[in-house]
């Protein structure tokens, strides 16, 4: 039973760990703000979530799991917001070329 | 736990050197967030968790969010002067 | 600040970039090719638009003369930085700047090489002083963490000098960006919010959930400072970073509702002024040599260890006050 509960903790921890490589690559690699925060919020949601969970598996159910769920919580409202919140301020901001960029399907300005 | 260490503090000294030479003055902020981050670790790592807090509290929070408002005041944060222009339209 | 290497491209570092970035250099055009062709642009576009042609042949030809002249001040300055002196000047600057670095540099490491080693038993570091700390501490000044108990009572007088510090760096700033025509005051305001979301339901759901969370952990920190890791700073400095979060999810009007200015006044010289009695005594005491009549409780209750926890929770009010008074004078010149 242990040794199950160490193997899926670590299959978990080592998913989250390539998601968020994954991210940075993307990161780096894509050429405009918006595709790189989406590569970035996703490998970070993802990874986050993967790791956590993880660390949860392998901590068991005491006190310690209550504090890793909270700060799962926080950091998954705390980083999708924040993604939000920046990628709107790009939308008002420059968007003759968030249109260069990036294919424009329907983006209400006036309502923003 | 060694090879955690000399990372970070090669990681450091990257980001502060990094953020003395990059061209923008924004990245250049972001790489001081990221520094404060890992002097944050690396005073968890010294056994000081009072001045972790601080650190991350003060350093990676309040102190950049001084320096976004600066540079907003003194109109660097974008490098094209005409955006003011199109967000003062849309007002 | 660095300064902009002319030939960034075909440098290491701009290689290292492109790699890294994935995109090839775009053409740069140099700074008086773009002008005449702004310039020329909008004066074509203006006789197109109206049939008064005298009047904008006449523009047209003062602008030609303006462009030329703006053309021959960046000639001259494109001249003064290729000319030799001036290259020579640079190549200099460059050698000296890089050769004070790497002699400073030497310095440091080899101040660094005399030191002994970190965490060794027999540095001067662990001498009778933090002995007596780490043994006697929770017993003369109630404290379970020694730290708290170390800045707060042994130290008293350094932490009350950083305190003043903040204090005066505050007024500073205030002395610095404080606006009072209210004229200005609305300008300022509307051009400091043109690229921010207003309103965002997303955002502003977010933060009334999250702000109550923030506000009571700062709390948490400053009434746990003699408990666990912590205290009047970092505490102080929760609280200041939750209130910026609301002030930047709902405005200052809202926020105006329950921290304004006089609020503002009040807490902090308070604070500060309760923050000195409370040390003055202590001053006081050890100074003369009493003894000390405050109860200091048993180690590890809330309600222990003296006056500590008072002068945490008076530094947690100044510092909060610092933070968002900071923040708010840096945006719109007024808290």
């Amino acid at each position: 039973m242990e040794l199950v509960r160490m193997i899926l903790a670590v299959i978990l921890i080592t998913a989250g760990i390539i998601m968020e490589i994954i991210a940075v690559f993307g990161l780096f690699r894509l050429d405009y703000v918006l595709p790189r925060m989406h590569a970035a919020a996703i490998g970070d949601t993802g990874a986050l979530g993967c790791v956590m969970l993880g660390l949860m598996i392998a901590s068991g159910f005491n006190l310690f799991t209550l504090k890793l769920l909270l700060i799962w919580v926080f950091l998954w409202m705390g980083s999708s917001v924040t993604s939000h919140v920046l990628s709107r301020m790009i939308v008002t901001a420059e968007k003759e070329e968030m249109e260069e960029h990036t294919e424009v399907v329907d983006v209400e300005v006036d309502k923003l | 736990m060694m090879i955690f260490v000399a990372l970070l503090l090669g990681f450091l000294i990257i980001c502060a050197i990094t953020a003395c030479l990059h061209k923008s003055l924004l990245a250049s902020i972001v790489i001081f967030m990221a520094y404060s981050s890992i002097i944050c670790i690396i005073w968890i790592i010294l056994e000081s968790p009072d001045l972790a807090i601080t650190e991350a509290a003060v350093g990676a929070g309040v102190n950049s969010v001084l320096f976004f408002v600066t540079l907003k005041k003194i109109n660097s944060i974008s490098d094209k002067g005409d955006r003011q222009e199109v967000a003062d339209e849309q007002n | 600040m660095s300064r902009i290497n002319e030939n960034f491209d075909s440098s290491v570092w701009g290689k290292i970039d492109r790699f890294v970035n994935g995109t090839e250099p775009e053409t740069k055009e140099t700074a008086n090719e773009e002008i005449v062709r702004s310039r020329g642009k909008a004066s074509f576009v203006g006789i197109e638009d109206t049939e008064n042609l005298e009047f904008h042949d006449e523009l047209a030809l003062r602008q030609k003369e303006e462009d030329e002249k703006a053309i021959a001040k960046l000639r001259e300055a494109e001249n003064r930085s290729t000319g030799r002196f001036y290259k020579l000047w640079n190549r200099a600057y460059n050698v000296l700047a890089v050769l004070a670095a790497l002699v400073i540099m030497a310095l440091l490491v080899a101040t660094v090489s005399y030191m002994p080693r970190f965490g060794e038993a027999d540095n001067p570091v662990n001498n009778e002083v933090a002995a007596r700390y780490i043994e006697h501490g929770m017993q003369e000044t109630g404290t379970v963490n020694v730290v708290t108990g170390m800045i707060l009572n042994y130290r008293g007088f350094d932490t009350m000098g950083e305190t003043h510090v903040l204090f005066i760096a505050a007024t500073t700033v205030m002395i610095l960006l404080f606006i009072t025509k209210k004229s200005v005051l609305g300008k300022e305001y509307k051009q400091d919010r043109a690229f921010e979301p207003k309103n965002d339901a997303i955002l502003q759901k977010v933060a009334t959930f999250l702000v109550p969370v923030i506000a009571v952990f700062g709390i948490y920190v400053v009434l746990n400072g003699h408990l666990s890791p912590g205290g009047g700073f970092s505490g102080g400095a929760i609280m200041g970073a939750g209130l910026i979060l609301y002030v930047s999810a709902f405005g200052f009007k809202k926020t105006e509702k329950f921290f304004n200015e006089h609020i503002y006044v009040v807490a902090k010289v308070s604070a500060l002024c309760c923050y000195v009695c409370c040390l003055s005594y202590y001053f006081y005491m050890g100074a003369n040599g009493f003894d000390n009549h405050i109860p200091l409780g048993t180690p590890g209750a809330i309600i222990s260890s003296g006056l500590i926890l008072f002068i945490d929770i008076f530094v947690g009010t100044e510092v909060a006050c610092t933070m968002y008074a900071f923040y708010a004078l840096f945006r719109r010149g007024e808290i």
